[in-house]
């Protein structure tokens, strides 16, 4: 089938948010080249479950396609169109599953050398988009704390060596009491936010990830890894029955995983947050190594939710991860190995470079502010408008004078 | 943004090692093609799977691979832009290095390439026997790659391939592995594609028996190593020792543990490879039938997607296809190779097996590429 022939009924099966979105726009839906259709349905499908900054994305730009003519919607698609699909792809049922969709079209683009072509056209799209409809400034400043280093005594590593250029290299921390101090400026910040302004737009804005046990935060969006043990022990023994399934290769093992319902891994909709319960099990199903270990986990999970929540706060706290054992038996779910503080703290240091780049992807990055704490060191790298970069200071302070820093 | 990030890497590199830049293709002679007698041998390691510049050769990756800057590099001409136009997987990329051809299959496919490998090129050109071509692969799907299913080549013309991790979990079948499990890691992409033994035991014992291998002191030996790519290297050492063939292509996979998204875990595998391309140069000088007649190539067979491409998760994957996942570097060192040599000029991956052709005297006729007159 080709988006020309859609149908209303197409979408019967589509969750009762995601029917409305695509059959109010099937006109446009209609015109569009298969590439793209199956892109963008797989956006629409997840509507349901998708966090509000997302919402507003899609439907900012489903309006900014729907106003333009058919000549300059054409224009616009001129490099999807341009794409050669195979027949087998057209046959896909890719309105009702376009997530397997994709995954035909990637092996597809790579095998036929279109790879290259497809992502130059994909970045130009994104750079419309960005130009015709903004992502507005967020309504308070960004703000993005990462802690490493959790159980770590003493360590040799060159810590903050990629984000040093960008800040303050702080040498003088005094450590008590700062995790608490750093969660509670958080969660100062959602509260003063959720009594001034609208539920909906303080709804997922302020986060905390945590490698292990998350500390009690009032007011944040919380995700643990920890808190997801029983989920990640039920995805591992799923995910060994699939590799022992004959005939079960890696793509067929993906789109198993990233049509799992929450339920599958005991995530209860009756009982949690069905839109973040989606967003968990997406990071066990669709990230790699999250499932096995916990700094992947917080790293992934910082990303994910920048990228998709667009969050004002976001605390990540990473925790030793387990020794490298072979693939098979960490998947297996066997019983973790012995926790590796050295290496998970090289694994955070990575992972707070990642999350300032992404943070800088979001919309008034230049006002944004970050923190990276070496937890119960006296070590910080901080990043904000007005500070200098590319220094250093041993000055002596303690982590409320550190959270003033950040404005 | 990050093809000038990867070319100004590249200039660190030049004044890191203070190594004479040498861009005009047309300022090389064929010194030695002519010179050197038949019975060149050439020894190709794949630095896998998929390393980026920034961990390695960059300024400030040299600290992860000092037995190649201080030991290998003053040895070498080394190739500052090396670019793999095909598909990033680590299969099918790897095996178009070997057929000189940008193979299209899934990656995951347990398949023979299309074209034929450089393997069969030499062997049925030269007329070599069976036991002078040799590849040691890891066991996810590469033991396909010693030959193609091209009707004119064919596994009659094709390496020998061996998988040192079949081969132990071969030996360690019905005994119990558990100090083995390290060296039975597998596929970090996919955790779908698991080693398989060999189906005979006859032929591990064969394989043994065509290395002076007693399973015995291989397992004792294997106990006392810590990864898989260590036990191919241990291989690939009693190969030199035993058979001493003239073409081995040694394909090195720890690194890709990267997709595991543990930075550090990415960053041993890169520390560990460059050990052990050391220790085969070692072995290679050590060993009388090698040295003094061997040229050695280390190249990854990618890189890996650059920190600031949206579409990607940096060192984690190679699903971008950007600039810095594309391209990569290769290092080639041995008897009438120029010294301390960088070579600028973006070249491609696909040049390898001609330029294998040309040193050792065989056609590649089939093969995309072209010879790197640098080295020849």
């Amino acid at each position: 089938m080709l988006p020309s022939q859609l149908k209303p009924t197409d979408f019967a099966a589509y969750p009762p948010q995601a029917r409305r979105i695509a059959t109010d726009n099937i006109t446009l839906l209609q015109k569009l080249p298969l590439a793209f259709a199956g892109v963008l349905l797989r956006e629409v499908i997840a509507y349901d479950w998708r966090f509000p900054a997302e919402r507003r994305q899609l439907e900012e730009q489903l309006r900014l396609l729907s106003a333009l003519s058919t000549p300059e919607l054409a224009s616009r698609m001129q490099g999807f169109a341009a794409i050669t699909l195979s027949s087998e792809l057209e046959r896909t049922s890719w309105v009702n599953n376009p997530a397997g969709f994709i995954e035909q079209l990637t092996a597809h683009l790579w095998s036929t050398h279109q790879m290259d072509g497809f992502r130059t056209t994909a970045d130009a799209y994104a750079a419309y988009l960005s130009q015709a409809a903004p992502t507005p400034r967020p309504p308070m400043r960004r703000l993005g704390i990462v802690v490493v280093g959790k159980d770590v005594q003493q360590a040799d590593y060159p810590l903050f060596r990629k984000l040093r250029p960008h800040g303050v290299h702080l040498k003088g921390i005094k450590p008590e009491g700062g995790l608490d101090i750093l969660l509670a400026a958080a969660s100062q910040r959602a509260a003063s936010q959720s009594s001034s302004t609208t539920p909906d737009a303080v709804s997922y804005s302020h986060w905390y990830i945590d490698g292990g046990l998350a500390a009690p935060a009032e007011s944040l969006t919380q995700v643990s890894y920890e808190a997801l043990q029983r989920q990640r022990t039920l995805l591992l023994n799923r995910t060994q029955q699939i590799i022992q399934s004959e005939g079960m290769g890696p793509e067929a093992l993906r789109s198993l995983l990233a049509q799992m319902k929450p339920e599958a891994v005991g995530l209860d909709d009756k009982t949690g947050d069905p839109v973040l319960n989606r967003f968990k099990l997406s990071l066990l199903t669709e990230g790699s190594g999250t499932q096995i270990f916990s700094t992947t986990f917080v790293q992934w999970a910082a990303r994910e939710c920048l990228r998709r929540a667009q969050p004002q706060t976001l605390v990540t706290r990473y925790a030793p991860r387990q020794q490298q054992q072979t693939m098979n038996e960490m998947l297996s779910g066997a019983k973790p190995g012995a926790p590796d503080p050295l290496g998970s703290l090289v694994d955070a240091d990575m992972g707070a470079y990642y999350t300032w780049i992404n943070m800088n992807r979001l919309s008034g990055a230049d006002q944004m502010s970050f923190l990276a704490w070496f937890e119960g060191h006296a070590e910080a790298l901080v990043i904000g408008p007005g500070l200098p970069q590319g220094t250093s200071s041993a000055s002596p302070m303690d982590m409320h004078q550190v959270v003033a820093l950040l404005g | 943004m990050a093809a000038k990030q990867g070319w100004d890497r590249r200039e660190f590199l030049r004044t890191a090692v203070g190594a004479a830049a040498t861009t005009a293709l047309s300022g090389f002679s064929p010194l030695r093609a002519m010179q050197l007698p038949r019975g060149q041998k050439a020894v190709v390691v794949t630095f896998g799977g998929g390393a980026r510049d920034e961990e390695t050769f960059a300024p400030e990756g040299q600290e992860n691979i000092p037995h190649m800057i201080r030991e290998l590099i003053p040895q070498a001409t080394f190739f500052t832009q090396v670019i793999n136009r095909g598909i990033l997987g680590h299969y099918v990329a790897t095996a178009s290095l070997a057929t000189g051809v940008y193979e299209t299959w899934n990656n995951f496919a347990l398949t023979a390439p299309r074209n034929p490998t450089v393997f069969e090129y030499f062997r049925r050109d030269l007329k070599r026997p069976a036991q002078d071509a040799w590849v040691v692969a890891p066991s996810n799907g590469f033991n396909r790659i010693g030959s193609s299913d091209h009707r004119s080549y064919g596994e009659n013309f094709g390496a020998q391939v061996i998988l040192p991790k079949q081969l132990l979990a071969a030996a360690m079948s019905g005994k119990g592995g558990v100090d083995y499990d390290h060296l039975l890691r597998d596929n970090y992409e996919s955790p779908t594609s698991v080693p398989t033994a060999p189906s005979r035991e006859e032929d591990i014992h064969r394989t043994a028996e065509i290395l002076k291998l007693s399973l015995s002191d291989f397992t004792a030996h294997a106990k006392s190593l810590a990864s898989p790519d260590e036990l191919s290297v241990y291989i690939a050492r009693q190969l030199m020792q035993q058979l001493a063939p003239s073409l081995l292509w040694i394909t090195l996979h720890d690194i890709d543990i990267a997709h595991s998204g543990a930075y550090s875990l990415y960053i041993d595998g890169i520390r560990r490879s460059d050990r052990l391309c050391g220790e085969i140069w070692q072995a290679i000088e050590a060993n009388p039938e090698y040295k003094g007649r061997t040229t050695m190539f280390i190249l990854p067979d990618f890189g890996r997607d650059s920190d600031l491409n949206p579409g990607g998760n940096g060192f984690q994957h190679h699903r971008t296809g950007d600039a810095l996942s594309r391209t990569t570097w290769m290092m080639v060192l041995g008897p009438g190779v120029r010294q301390n040599t960088v070579i600028n000029r973006p070249v491609d991956s696909l040049d390898l097996v001609p330029t294998l052709g040309g040193l050792m005297g065989f056609s590649t006729s089939l093969a995309k590429g072209s010879p790197l007159q640098e080295v020849l």
